[in-house]
């Protein structure tokens, strides 16, 4: 009897007085919620603004268990988002996982996906622009000359005639140029301020379009494989786009050198086997056939690259490159 | 200023601004997009970042407590950058107003009845 009582008393009360009461409590828990995300943007007058704006929000919100599937949608997907948009740590790490796990894993199937070497050095230059650079180049030995091969700026900016090198055409890098430095050295370089480094350009011209532009910061890195220099590949940051971040950190530079490693490779197998005497060698000795002839150069745009003398001890003094031996 | 990332999501979220009506709000927007309201407050926070969009607070009403609303919309230089991005990426500009389009049977209906019929 007493059991029946009480089961009638929790059927019939208790239990409808606790779904209204929960029912109340949600809306509260809803603006708890956001309360607690905006708090953790951040910054505290985005915290601030974004609080306002989604209780705002929340009130114009039908229902009560959907205003706590709204404030958990907004806290799951909003917060980590703005907080990479407003936090400049916040956004390094997104941007080194965008681009170490989608990115690099992109770039590396469609480099090894690309049918010839001009369209493998486009797939890298568009890869790198915009998301990484505002402008990316590619220059590569071709006749023991560098013949910019690739230059990608971002949106539809273009350089004044006669100030950076377009695509076809000779570049000389002066000592002390980064890119020089990178191919003389075989190391990645990282030029982290562009304005507080005294670097020399390659023409007046050239440092004054980049004095316009607005260059913040520079990464260039050397195409080497298997003991050939191939060339060098450089990206560069700008006034061109609003970036939270607009200087390259040593982060950025290792991630570079594993694309430049990548974009050598690929380079280097999109070379017919009679343009690269070693990889011409390599084929030879496997299938045990002659080594073939070393054909011509032909007028197209092939790089031919050069054996690299001694690629462990960097030269010290003149370069072991016509091309940079001839620079002013 | 050109936009860093341009989603799918970017996209609905420009066609839902360039839409009718003056009081844009976060949610508004986000129902006239068709996206969640979660990933539509970054977009318009990297809208607003790259000079495309403007967000002003609501005005108090008197006698009216509480939070206020934030309104967005497309400054001219972001209505023209977005028009040409629309229309390059997906060939016109679709409006958007937040109603859904009536919900239609895959298969019609006298096809259906045919079909029962032939049972």
């Amino acid at each position: 009897m007493i059991n029946g009582m009480l089961g009638f008393l929790v059927a019939a009360v208790l239990i409808p007085l606790l779904v209204n009461e929960a029912g109340d409590l949600v809306p509260s828990l809803a603006r708890c919620l956001l309360r607690w995300g905006a708090r953790h943007i951040g910054q505290a007058d985005q915290a601030a603004r974004y609080e306002e704006e989604w209780l705002a929000d929340l009130d114009r919100v039908p229902g009560k268990l959907t205003k706590l599937l709204h404030a958990c949608g907004v806290v799951a997907r909003s917060v980590p988002r703005l907080r990479a948009q407003f936090h400049p740590e916040g956004r390094r790490a997104r941007l080194f996982g965008v681009l170490a796990g989608r990115v690099m894993d992109r770039t590396a199937k469609r480099l090894a996906a690309a049918p010839g070497i001009g369209a493998t050095l486009q797939h890298v230059a568009e890869l790198l622009v915009p998301q990484f650079a505002d402008h990316c180049f590619i220059d590569l030995v071709q006749g023991g000359v560098l013949i910019r091969s690739v230059a990608r700026h971002t949106g539809d900016w273009t350089p004044p005639a006669g100030t950076w090198a377009r695509a076809g055409e000779q570049i000389r890098y002066p000592q002390g140029h980064f890119c020089q430095q990178a191919m003389e050295c075989l190391e990645t370089v990282l030029v982290a301020d562009f304005a507080k480094e005294d670097r020399p350009a390659p023409s007046a011209p050239s440092a004054a379009t980049s004095q316009r532009v607005g260059l913040t910061s520079i990464i260039a890195a050397p195409l080497y494989t298997r003991g050939v220099l191939l060339g060098v590949i450089s990206v560069a940051r700008s006034g061109l786009t609003n970036r939270a971040e607009p200087h390259y950190s040593p982060a950025d530079r290792d991630l570079f050198r594993t694309v430049a490693s990548w974009a050598g490779t690929a380079i280097d197998n999109a070379n017919p086997p009679e343009a690269s005497p070693l990889t011409a060698l390599a084929t030879c000795v496997s299938y045990r056939r002659p080594v073939p002839a070393r054909a011509a150069p032909p007028a197209s745009s092939r790089p031919f690259p050069q054996p690299h003398p001694s690629p462990q001890s960097p030269s010290s003094g003149t370069s072991p490159y016509p091309v940079l031996a001839a620079a002013p | 200023m050109a936009l860093s990332r341009v989603t799918p999501a970017t996209l609905d979220v420009l066609e839902a601004l360039m839409g009718p009506g003056e009081e844009l709000y976060g949610l508004k927007i986000a129902r006239n997009a068709g996206r969640k309201t979660g990933s539509v407050y970054p977009i318009l926070a990297r809208l607003e970042e790259a000079g495309w969009v403007e967000s002003c607070w609501e005005r108090e009403e008197r006698g009216e407590r509480g939070p206020r609303r934030r309104f967005y919309r497309l400054n001219p230089d972001g209505l023209a950058a977005a028009r040409a991005l629309l229309t390059e990426r997906r060939g016109a500009v679709r409006q958007r107003t937040g109603r859904r389009a009536p919900v239609r049977s895959p298969i019609p209906v006298a096809e259906l009845r045919l079909s029962w019929a032939a049972r």
